[in-house]
């Protein structure tokens, strides 16, 4: 195999035992790597309805036949487990020196099961691989247990690790690496936590073998040369994805007050422009030419890593007009791995809960040193910080029923910061994403504002949510390179399978890389699906009640709000175009035609198929 | 009367962020993005190298011109001409 390594590395931490397993051209083809690989995985291999924190769970560590390569932003990584959030399928992806390094030591994905004993960490040095103890990292937050792991091992080594939220089982912990880059939304650090896991590193010396060397490397080349020459190069290096502050402030979708509005009076304060002029770094993957890390000092001083996500929603969705402010949120969120968007919604739904006198907090809207305050609380799980820590929708269940009305989630998983009372499609989007509430898979919100048809439940809504899906939650968390130089710089897609050929020596064109596309997206809901018992509906492909039922108050376009029975119809729409069922469950026609015919047997041993 | 245009994305790169222009009463948006052009030295239908028309969304006081008269909408005096690009984020 060429491109591929065509080698897992598996480990068992409970039975301290190893081995590397060779799989097959053909399950390369089907499944292609990252997401494909891991959940084909879990669904193989996870014993149904194991509880995520427990030593039965799986956690994956997975790249593709392009990560590593010497091609635009290929150093990513994606990373998986059964949720502990959401209980269904889970996964992230972080950009690190990690995928690299894991690529060169001769494995294309890591495959963890069981507890280790005591704190540890693995250490992967190509061929060598060891199960080590963490005695000496185990409670540092992620900045310092980073740091102690290069200078031990090699200032060249790439690092995926947890903070002290991860070790304490919080469902939103990431993974992180490089102070800033982090992934795994669902709880994927806890995963690692509950496998007594504190870091993975790895040092890789080999090369990938490639099918055609000259050509990758002259593509190689003439690809980043095309990177460069984009005609918004020079603004993205300004600003990277912080412009979409201001954009969506103007287009009345920035979320505001736990998203009860898309405007925010103090947006200014922490755009991109305001950001731009106190920017002292600019760093993020490596491979990468377009790096989108831009660094500014917090209010304490710290260095912060900051991105729109993160700045949405610890800014204006809690309030707070403060870009130094903000960035403390941030630096703090990385450095004890918690997601940030995660963590902004429960920072805001803890303030509404305040507001609203269900919970006995004193928090205000904006209250920054509150913030820092519940910030470690929820990390380190004291006081309601405890409560917080197992996401807004287990936490609104606790505390009061009433409470899901402004539980701004999916499936458990926190909405990521595009508020949708006029965005229908970006709702769809959310709706069926494959982890819960995430912009990742189909952020089709720039087009839909853009189509001038916003306020439409249309067809092409259906079609653009399915068309970025193939793309964006397939081909690329499936090859495993970054889908910025595309959808940021307008990078052409017809790259890809150039790229492909070059280091597999197989053609593939989009139209098949999207029919594998689609088999990966069928069998993540056959996953869901399973691990929920079969107990299914649509109604779980359906967004937060806000959405539908409190219309904005504030901005051009006040008085905003989502159709129930026009969303429905929507979502029929894309069910039908996808051969699922009314309950948004795979018809076993379409899981034969996708090649999932042994999967959809075992489907059925949980709910019955359509035809 | 006069307007206050923002400018975004690349587009501030030859127009600035935030500039105040001067127009006859009644002016309408072409009006405006004429002028625009030919302070900015770029092409009719044209700003630096975006194309007015496909790439650049246009919001008058908040609502996208879509939902207004397009390029014929009426401009008034202290009005707010936000020029924005279609792509951000994600």
């Amino acid at each position: 195999m060429f491109g591929w390594n065509g080698r897992f590395l598996k480990i068992d931490l409970s039975k301290q035992k190893t081995i590397v397993d060779d799989y097959s051209l053909d399950f390369a083809m089907n499944f292609m790597g990252g997401r494909g690989f891991a959940v084909k995985t879990l669904w193989d291999e996870l014993e149904h309805g194991v509880d995520p924190l427990s030593p039965g769970n799986i956690f994956i560590a997975a790249t593709g036949p392009l990560t590593g390569l010497a091609l635009p932003s290929s150093g990513k990584t994606v990373v998986a487990a059964k949720s502990p959030l959401t209980g269904g399928y889970g996964d992230g992806n972080l950009g690190s020196h990690a995928a690299v390094n894991l690529r060169k030591a001769g494995y294309d994905a890591v495959i963890l099961k069981g507890r280790a004993e005591k704190p540890s960490y693995l250490l992967v040095e190509d061929e060598r691989v060891e199960v080590l103890d963490a005695g000496d990292i185990w409670g540092l937050d992620s900045f310092k247990a980073e740091k102690k792991l290069l200078e031990n091992h090699d200032r060249a080594a790439g690092v995926l690790l947890i903070g002290p939220a991860g070790e304490k089982l919080v469902r939103f912990a990431n993974v992180v690496s490089q102070e800033g880059r982090g992934g795994g939304r669902p709880g994927m650090g806890a995963v690692m936590g509950s496998k007594n896991l504190k870091a993975m590193v790895f040092i890789g010396t080999k090369d990938v073998e490639v099918a055609d060397k000259e050509a990758l490397k002259r593509l190689g080349a003439e690809a980043y040369r095309d990177v460069l020459g984009k005609e918004n190069y020079r603004f993205w290096k300004r600003q990277g994805t912080m412009a979409t502050i201001e954009w969506c402030q103007q287009n009345s979708t920035l979320p505001t007050y736990n998203f009860r509005e898309g405007v925010f009076d103090e947006a200014d304060a922490i755009s991109g422009t305001t950001m731009e002029k106190v920017t002292v770094k600019n760093r993020g993957c490596p491979q990468c030419n377009m790096t989108c890390g831009n660094v500014v000092k917090d209010f304490e001083g710290g260095e912060a890593e900051l991105d729109y996500e993160n700045v949405a929603m610890l800014g204006s969705n809690i309030g707070l007009g403060d870009l130094k402010k903000v960035a403390t949120l941030n630096r703090m969120a990385d450095e004890l791995g918690l997601d940030t968007i995660s963590l902004g919604s429960v920072i805001a739904f803890a303030m509404e809960c305040s507001e609203k006198h269900i919970l006995d907090l004193d928090l205000s809207w904006g209250d920054f040193e509150g913030a820092k305050r519940l910030t470690e609380d929820i990390a380190y799980r004291q006081g309601v910080g405890d409560l917080l820590s197992n996401g807004v929708k287990i936490a609104a269940e606790k505390t009061s029923r009433g409470a899901l009305q402004w539980a701004m989630q999916v499936k458990g998983l926190e909405c990521s910061a595009y508020d949708c009372h006029l965005c229908p499609g970006m709702a769809l989007s959310f709706a069926t994403s494959p982890i819960g509430a995430h912009h990742k898979d189909a952020w089709i919100i720039s087009w839909e504002i853009s189509s001038g048809m916003r306020q439409e439940y249309n067809e092409a809504k259906a079609d653009k949510v399915i068309e970025f899906q193939r793309i964006r939650g397939g081909m690329f968390e499936s090859l495993v390179t970054c889908r910025f130089p595309w959808i940021e710089l307008g990078f052409d897609l017809n790259w890809y399978p150039r790229f492909f050929y070059a280091a597999t020596g197989v053609k593939l064109s989009l139209d098949e890389i999207f029919t594998l596309a689609d088999r990966l997206y069928a069998l993540m809901r056959a996953f869901w699906v399973r691990e929920y018992n079969g107990e299914w509906g649509r109604v779980m492909d359906f967004p937060p009640p806000r959405w539908f039922d409190e219309p904005t108050t504030k901005g051009p376009l006040k008085g905003s709000i989502l159709e129930r029975e026009k969303y429905d119809v929507l979502l029929h729409v894309y069910y039908d175009k996808r051969g699922w069922d009314r309950r948004g469950i795979p018809t076993k026609s379409t899981m034969i035609r996708l090649g999932l015919r042994k999967e959809a047997e075992e489907l059925e041993k949980f709910t019955e198929l359509a035809e | 009367m006069q307007v206050r245009v923002i400018a975004f994305g690349e587009l501030t790169e030859i127009l600035g962020k935030e500039l105040l222009v001067d127009l006859a009463n009644g002016s309408d948006l072409f009006t405006l993005l004429s002028m625009l052009e030919s302070r900015s030295g770029s092409e009719e239908g044209y700003l630096g190298s975006l194309r007015v028309k496909y790439d650049i969304a246009i919001l008058v006081n908040g609502r996208s011109i879509h939902f207004l008269e397009g390029m014929k909408t009426r401009l008034m005096d202290g009005d707010t001409v936000y020029l924005l690009l279609p792509f951000a984020g994600g």
